[in-house]
């Protein structure tokens, strides 16, 4: 509800102001259609939407860059690698931090809109985002596998770059859809609306999401968490009792 | 249809998983073992974190072996002082193989002499079941006397000292065969990640000598205080046990299981051996095309919510 309500409010607020302010700078408010993924048991991804005005010079061109990055956790790559012509053993780097979910919308391809050093210096790679641990800063296969890394996350659509993101709709109003997989996780979520004029940065604002499980979901997962002894004898009794009404119901209906 | 999983932070397809249960609980039934080495591989190539997938396979053994243990012990099947006996000290095994994994890990190449060790443990396992049971198959068609069992009276079992009475199984042999070979298995399974029963049931066959129609359900029942145990740690110690993986997974295992149990039955000793060295050479051949190929994944990376 708060949601919406703030949504019409920055819509509002950009007609009104939008005209005023053009003259000296550029102005952008956005808002989320939903500020709270919730993850139930038929949770396969979610998209999150922001809405928001801009209001920029009319002269040159002017780009909406939006950026939805997940909490930071720890994480690791090891890469198999071959000693003796046998594929045993492997190289691994471990990272301090790095976001378990990273995803940038724009309406074109971000090499057209911006250099790549400034895509970087403000936050919109995903490689500029890992924290590599201390130890494995000095590997010589660091540059690899953090490639590795990012590649791979790609794949797993953890990692997604949509040129075609971004709508630009009438009078200075945009929209902007990222989709998440279901393999995110949960955790308060930043969203970044950055514009760019004629490749600069010119203006961003910042707003939150939170990703969070319910119900059963929610149920289960804090049982194995906070009470790890009770849900191991659960996982087992589980079983034996599925393995017993298993024999029971066969018996019952094929005797001998 | 997708299911979201809690512990594992993903959604997976419930009929796969139904599907994948009922294949493995069917070879559990069939053979006594857990098959918690087709099953974690098989989850982890879906994408499910390696513990969640190590703790999940624990759970489907657990209930694949209950649901056929039952059918077992009505049939007179599984000598419970044996099962007794190899699972303590199966227990022993798993504490001294998790010391002496992390000392293996502090001694750098470890892994790699791990690996090559147990390729060349199961294939040479394998080969032997396959040939000693083929053999025993091409007799009992030649017509010759049906395959004796060899029950003689001078083999290690019977010469060392502590001499236990199984009533079941009608031997009276030192209890430290079995104890060994439950210490033996218990260790594999801590270092190598799984349960260990392919190698229990050639085992119980050629060192301890016991009656055919005993082993499948000894076995069966050695996997069952394993698994329930390793489920139960994995849950307790590293919080990796997704109770609606699992029970997606029980659900086809369970029925399996009884499948298994139906056509065991129906077979002889010999070929069930011959069956089951098929299946030891074909993990072997599998370990081996591991150690030889380039792998199909060259990275391997954390789970996206990296608590696994």
């Amino acid at each position: 509800m708060m949601a919406r309500f703030s949504l019409w409010m920055v819509l509002l607020l950009g007609l009104i102001i939008g005209p005023a302010a053009q003259a000296q700078s550029t102005q952008v408010s956005a808002a989320l259609i939903d500020d709270a993924v919730l993850v139930t048991s038929s949770f396969t991804g979610a998209k999150v939407t922001i809405f928001g005005s801009v209001r920029a010079g009319s002269v040159g061109r002017t780009d909406i860059v939006v950026a939805v990055r997940g909490p930071d956790r720890p994480a690791w790559i090891a890469q198999r690698k071959r000693t003796a012509g046998l594929w045993i053993g492997k190289d691994q780097i471990n990272f301090a931090a790095a976001p378990t979910f990273f995803g940038v919308a724009s309406a074109r391809p971000l090499e057209q809109i911006a250099p790549s050093d400034t895509l970087s210096l403000y936050g919109l790679r995903p490689k500029g985002q890992l924290d590599i641990a201390k130890a494995s800063a000095d590997s010589p296969l660091a540059e690899t596998l953090i490639d590795a890394f990012v590649a791979q996350r790609q794949r797993e659509k953890l990692y997604v770059d949509d040129p075609n993101g971004v709508k630009l709709l009438k009078g200075g109003l945009f929209r902007a859809d990222i989709q998440m997989p279901d393999r995110t996780p949960p955790g308060l979520y930043t969203a970044k609306v950055m514009v760019f004029r004629n490749g600069r940065p010119a203006q961003s604002t910042l707003t939150t999401l939170v990703v969070t499980k319910v119900g059963a979901e929610r149920a289960l997962f804090e049982f194995a968490r906070d009470h790890a002894v009770l849900h191991g004898l659960a996982g087992v009794l589980l079983a034996l009792i599925a393995g017993l009404s298993a024999a029971g119901i066969v018996r019952r209906f094929a005797p001998g | 249809m997708q299911v979201y999983l809690p512990i594992a932070e993903m959604a997976v397809s419930p009929w796969l998983m139904a599907t994948l249960g009922l294949v493995v609980g069917c070879l559990s039934g069939i053979f006594g073992v857990g098959g918690g080495f087709l099953m974690t591989p098989l989850l982890m190539l879906i994408g499910i974190p390696a513990p969640v997938a190590v703790a999940a396979g624990a759970s489907l053994a657990a209930a694949s072996s209950m649901s056929s243990v039952v059918g077992q012990f009505e049939r007179r099947g599984v000598d419970l002082r044996m099962g007794l006996v190899i699972s303590i000290g199966g227990i022993i095994g798993v504490g001294i193989g998790s010391l002496l994994f992390s000392w293996l890990k502090s001694q750098g190449a470890a892994e790699a002499t791990v690996r090559i060790a147990y390729t060349i443990l199961l294939g040479s396992l394998g080969s032997s079941l396959v040939w000693e049971s083929l053999r025993a198959i091409a007799k009992s068609r030649a017509g010759g006397p049906p395959a004796s069992f060899r029950r003689s009276t001078n083999d290690i079992a019977h010469l060392l000292p502590f001499k236990v009475r199984f009533p079941r199984s009608k031997l009276v042999i030192s209890i430290i065969p079995p104890l060994a070979i439950g210490i033996g298995v218990g260790i594999l399974s801590a270092i190598m990640g799984v349960g260990g029963g392919f190698i229990l049931i050639p085992a119980l066959v050629y060192i301890i000598h016991m009656p055919p129609n005993l082993v499948v359900g000894t076995s069966t029942l050695q996997v069952l205080i394993t698994a329930s145990a390793t489920t139960f740690l994995q849950s307790a110690a590293n919080g990796s046990l997704d109770l609606v993986l699992s029970g997606l997974l029980i659900v086809g295992g369970v029925m399996g299981a009884q499948v298994g149990v139906i056509i065991g039955r129906k077979l002889k000793g010999e070929q069930l051996r011959a069956l089951l060295g098929a299946l030891v050479l074909l993990v072997a051949l599998r370990l081996a095309a591991d150690l030889v190929f380039v792998p199909s994944t060259l990275f391997e990376l954390s789970s996206p919510g990296g608590g696994l």
